[in-house]
């Protein structure tokens, strides 16, 4: 049996599993910074390095079991915060030399995009993904596992950021994306029109930036004018608006492209009403729509493992001489 | 409006942008990329901290999520304040004891109308402030 150790430490979580040859995972630890972050309504650079090195070793230890040799190393190098990144690598490297296996370096967009192997759900190439969180929201076409082409992305904001921000504004805390979810339930999300921003634009690009402006000119107007709406209408609003345009672009991207399949990951993959449009629609276009478990939809070490396996069998290696890409761009090879 | 800032700018010049959320800081300094040649997109760089252009020598700075001055160091912002980059900073009050003391100071505000915004523009390097609606 090959084991495969994978390292995740890009932004806020530290993140280590332990996949087999098939890329089924055998252990999946992740210690969350959220509370750290929690009162800065957002990630703090360095609070988040600092946390990693007190954490990265004991979270890599439970992936091993305090025992279990890996075969092989794999490990994030971008894009993300550089010094959470510096953690990751460094004791990727470390493991590399001390157990004398061979490294692989992965990108952490790519590694969102083929999160649904970790649960035996990847779909044949090729295939249309969908990397919606925090920091990234891209539409990625995957030839083959090592020859991937961006199709779409955000020209401003990702999506998660454009939630994290609204939340912040509106006091309901952090992160955005949950609780917003939540509270969208008991809203309706037809009470006000927020713009549909590039929705009719023929390219599969998104933007986000003008989205939150005007709900925070909503919201700013409504107090002068004394007539606040129910904070539930306005998040579920604020949630239709932005989702309208990811869901209706993601699936036009895939009838253009001709693809029978749509991978969905990343952090705001977890939203559920997101996970319900995207699989209405792709059904009734007849598109197969996968979607991994929550654990894997966020940052984890499992899909770092698992593209690192996938990339290793492909013969590709990193050298010890290992550095980080904290704006490194899907497709371009990590030297 | 970022286009005729741009020509009082000089490598080595850092910007500090300040505005509420929403207020378009992001997007004056699409303009000076703009305006500097650039024809791809700026992105937010709120998730990164620092994003760089390095074409065109322009280094984009969000300070959004930093708690204090000493943060903007950490995420490595000395390698572009070495006069070799324009540094167009965002939420520039929260770490302003860590910028030079010549910096321009961009101001936006809302105006009263949904797109009008009043720009301040100040700094040592001036021999005036700059007031502009638009």
């Amino acid at each position: 049996m090959m084991l495969v150790l994978g390292i995740e430490t890009s932004c806020d979580e530290c993140s280590a599993s332990l996949v087999d040859e098939n890329a089924r995972v055998i252990t999946n630890i992740v210690s969350s910074q959220v509370k750290l972050h929690e009162k800065y309504g957002g990630i703090v650079p360095e609070i988040a390095a600092r946390a990693h090195v007190e954490t990265v070793i004991p979270v890599i230890s439970s992936a091993l079991c305090d025992g279990y040799m890996p075969d092989l190393v794999s490990v994030t190098a971008g894009p993300g915060l550089v010094g959470s990144l510096l953690v990751g690598v460094s004791a990727a490297k470390a493991l590399a030399w001390g157990f004398g296996i061979p490294l692989v370096a992965v990108n952490h967009v790519e590694a969102h995009a083929i999160s649904p192997v970790c649960e035996g759900n990847l779909p044949d190439f090729p295939y249309l993904a969908l990397v919606i969180s925090g920091g990234h929201t891209e539409l990625l076409f995957f030839h083959s596992v090592d020859e991937i082409e961006i199709i779409g992305q955000t020209v401003d904001d990702a999506a998660g950021e454009a939630y994290d921000k609204v939340a912040k504004f509106l006091g309901l805390g952090y992160p955005g994306g949950p609780i917003i979810d939540k509270l969208s339930e008991q809203g309706d999300s037809a009470a006000i029109d927020f713009p549909r921003a590039m929705m009719s634009s023929l390219d599969y690009n998104f933007s986000f930036s003008g989205l939150k402006t005007a709900v925070i000119r909503y919201v700013e107007r409504s107090k002068m004018e004394g007539d606040m709406p129910r904070v539930e209408d306005i998040v579920s609003s604020f949630q239709a608006a932005a989702l309208e345009v990811v869901v209706s672009k993601t699936v036009r991207a895939a009838l253009k492209t001709g693809v029978r399949a749509v991978v969905a990951g990343g952090g705001v993959a977890c939203n559920r009403t997101l996970r319900r449009m995207l699989l209405s629609q792709c059904e009734r276009n007849g598109i197969e729509m996968i979607v991994s478990s929550p654990q894997y939809c966020t940052d984890n070490g499992a899909m770092v493992a698992a593209l690192g396996l996938m990339r290793y069998e492909k013969g590709y290696r990193s050298g010890l001489d290992l550095d980080v890409y904290p704006s490194l761009r899907v497709g371009k090879k990590i030297e | 409006m970022a286009k005729s800032f741009c020509r009082l700018l000089e490598v080595g010049d850092v910007i500090g942008i300040e505005g509420e959320l929403g207020s378009g800081k992001t997007v004056f300094v699409k303009g000076i990329a703009l305006a500097l040649g650039y024809d791809g997109s700026v992105l937010s760089p709120t998730f990164t901290i620092i994003r760089c252009y390095p074409d065109i020598s322009l280094c984009h700075v969000d300070a959004f999520r930093l708690s204090c001055p000493a943060d903007l160091l950490s995420v490595g912002i000395e390698e572009f304040l070495d006069g070799e980059w324009i540094c167009a900073i965002e939420w520039a009050e929260k770490v302003s004891d860590v910028l030079p003391d010549d910096f321009f100071s961009v101001r936006i505000g809302f105006g009263k109308n949904e797109n009008e915004r009043n720009i301040f523009i100040g700094g040592k390097k001036l021999n005036r402030n700059i007031v502009i609606n638009s």
